[in-house]
């Protein structure tokens, strides 16, 4: 598995309390084609918010798994996804990364899309003589494309599990999201675009690492105690909870926190927030029930989506993507998800606390861009060749939010999709046994 | 906005002392002077980056890159001469090319100011390149012209070559 070795790069003992990850899966291009083709060409894919798309002819134009696709709400108001290519010889014809459109005019020989990709105009269509039939040429469907809780994901392999099979429970943290707003959610404007020069999975793994925090955004930490905030030591402080969802999917929450845009008002939120605030959470309860209410204005939960998707809530939310740009560097894409009748302060509010910390110009998701990158640069050392994945394993107690419990949910999963062999205990050679 | 400024413009600012401000600043900051790069700004000045998005959204209704109220702003230039901020720790070399520095105009004690700039940032044997152009606002304090608003807008399509941005741009 290992190249040029027979070694499963992951290693497991849950007797011992071991899980280790060889570091040739941030770096093997074999591992990584191998990655492309059973994860990002056939897994379902986060894609876009049924917010940016509102009406019908709205379109938005995205990246995705190396494809280049367009989404577009159609005159009957269903969503769906194409390839941006021309079905004649291949241009774009969807040239903005968003906006409105009746029809998609090919620029390259003016043939005519209407939104749901239907072939309506080729001029002089008499040359490409009489056994040409225009419907053959509609433009190409992305194969699968659904929707779940506003959500919208697709998946470039015609067959394989639907969406409701792959999200399994983490649907429910969906509908939950989706129900923080009364009015519906709504993505905001502008976005996070940036890279990394580390392995699309460093970034998965430091998303819903707790562990980090102390250390890695100290300089975060010590300005929130200097007012008066900060981090609880984990076992001490608000409640946490941490549930594996399946299919490597994870949800991390951290109860009784004290502000959050859903409807909870406090912490260092200025006053003037506070009625909306209170609205928002009286119509979340009377609509809701208390215990969902509660649930979704007193919690922040790190919902991971395997394989590339995070939904990372504080006193905002942020919608988190990513994905491999060659072995050893990533993009991200992030976006701001809040209630849709946040109000211009609120909304003004909410956009600021989301950049305070989570954007690459934050004050803690930049050191992590730094601490990832160095990690990659460290793997040129191949002697060095085992990273740990183990805390929480054999902790007698339930698992805790700086656990590596949702890593290794990731992990696991990742296994079953692209290294399946079985796991052999006999030539494990990390950590415990070394040098012995 | 523009319309608005297009009143004649008053002697409240010659590009020359504006252009003096501008390359000091830039001087600071290559330098790592911030403390005196502080010294340059007004006592409530703020800071920001819109997404590189363009999006087209009024102020504060957009997801910015940085959005720095005073408090902020003083928070961001402690952090980095602390030294926990990983990602200028060893610290960047950066090299910034200021330039086509127009006064735009005057709004009671506002000096719109707007300058291109050209951003070189050098660390661990990489470059990255930052393009845009600043929209400030300055005013004077006590006859001495300083920066009140600070807004550096990328032409850059995303930060794909960047990574993040933590020193000032
Ligand atoms: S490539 Fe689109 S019309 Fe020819
Ligand atoms: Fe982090």
């Amino acid at each position: 598995m290992v190249k040029g070795s027979t070694v499963h790069p992951i290693r497991r003992d849950d007797e011992r309390g071991i899980f280790a990850v060889h570091r040739s899966v941030y770096t093997d291009p074999e591992i990584q084609a191998r990655e492309q083709e059973r994860i990002f060409d056939r897994c379902w894919l986060y894609a876009a918010h049924v917010s940016e798309l509102k009406a019908p002819g709205d379109f938005i134009a995205r990246k995705i798994a190396n494809r280049r696709i367009f989404l577009v709400r159609g005159k009957d108001g269903a969503v769906r996804a194409f390839f941006n290519a021309c079905t004649h010889k291949g241009a774009m014809i969807c040239r903005e990364n968003k906006g409105s459109a009746k029809l998609f005019s090919c620029p390259y020989h003016a043939w005519t899309f209407d939104t749901s990709g239907t072939l309506m105009g080729v001029p002089d269509s008499e040359s490409f003589g009489p056994n040409f039939e225009r419907e053959e040429f509609n433009l190409n469907p992305v194969p699968r494309c659904d929707i779940s809780h506003g959500f919208i994901f697709v998946s470039f392999a015609s067959d394989g599990e639907s969406l409701p099979e792959h999200l399994g429970p983490a649907a429910e943290c969906l509908s939950l999201l989706e129900d923080n707003g009364s009015e519906g959610m709504q993505v905001a404007d502008g976005s996070f675009k940036y890279s990394i020069a580390a392995n699309w999975k460093l970034l998965l793994e430091n998303s819903n690492d707790a562990y980090h925090v102390p250390a890695t955004h100290r300089r975060y930490l010590d300005y929130l105690k200097e007012q008066g905030g900060g981090w609880a030591n984990p076992g001490e402080g608000p409640r946490t909870t941490v549930t594996p969802l399946g299919k490597g999917h994870c949800v991390f929450r951290l109860h009784d926190q004290t502000s959050k845009m859903t409807g909870n008002w406090g912490g260092s939120m200025p006053e003037s927030l506070r009625p909306g605030m209170e609205a928002r959470r009286a119509a979340l309860e009377a609509r809701h029930g208390k215990e969902r209410a509660d649930l979704m204005c007193d919690t922040f939960a790190i919902l991971q989506i395997f394989p590339n998707l995070l939904i990372l809530e504080s006193v905002s939310t942020i919608i988190r993507q990513f994905f491999p740009n060659g072995v050893g560097s990533l993009d991200v894409n992030s976006w701001a998800l809040m209630p849709s009748d946040l109000d211009e302060d609120d909304r003004a509010y909410a956009l600021r606390s989301v950049a305070a910390f989570w954007g690459p110009g934050g004050f803690g998701s930049a050191d992590d861009v730094d601490i990832l990158e160095s990690c990659q640069m460290a793997f040129t050392n191949r002697e060095a060749e085992w990273s740990l994945v183990s805390r929480g394993m054999l902790a007698d107690r339930p698992p805790r939010f700086d656990d590596d419990l949702a890593a290794r949910e990731f992990w696991k999963r990742w296994g079953e999709i692209v290294a399946p062999e079985p796991d052999s205990k006999s030539n494990l050679v990390p950590f415990a046994a070394r040098g012995a | 906005m523009l319309d608005q400024l297009n009143r004649p413009l008053t002697q409240t600012a010659t590009r020359a002392e504006v252009e003096d401000l501008l390359f000091e600043e830039a001087a600071c900051l290559d330098e790592w002077r911030l403390d005196d790069w502080l010294k340059l700004l007004t006592d409530d000045a703020t800071y920001e980056i819109p997404s590189t998005d363009r999006s087209q959204a009024e102020g504060g209704q957009s997801l910015p890159l940085i959005l720095d109220d005073n408090r902020w702003l003083r928070e961001r230039v402690k952090q980095l001469l602390g030294g926990y901020t990983w990602v200028e720790q060893p610290r960047s070399r950066t090299r910034r090319l200021v330039g086509n520095v127009r006064v735009l105009g005057v709004e009671g004690e506002d000096i719109h100011v707007q300058a291109n700039f050209v951003i070189h940032r050098l660390r661990s044997d990489t470059t990255a390149v930052y393009v845009g152009h600043y929209e400030n606002v300055l005013r004077r304090c006590h006859g001495v012209l300083k920066i009140h608003r600070r807004r550096s807008v990328l032409d850059n399509e995303s930060l794909k070559a960047h990574g993040a941005i933590a020193f000032i741009l």
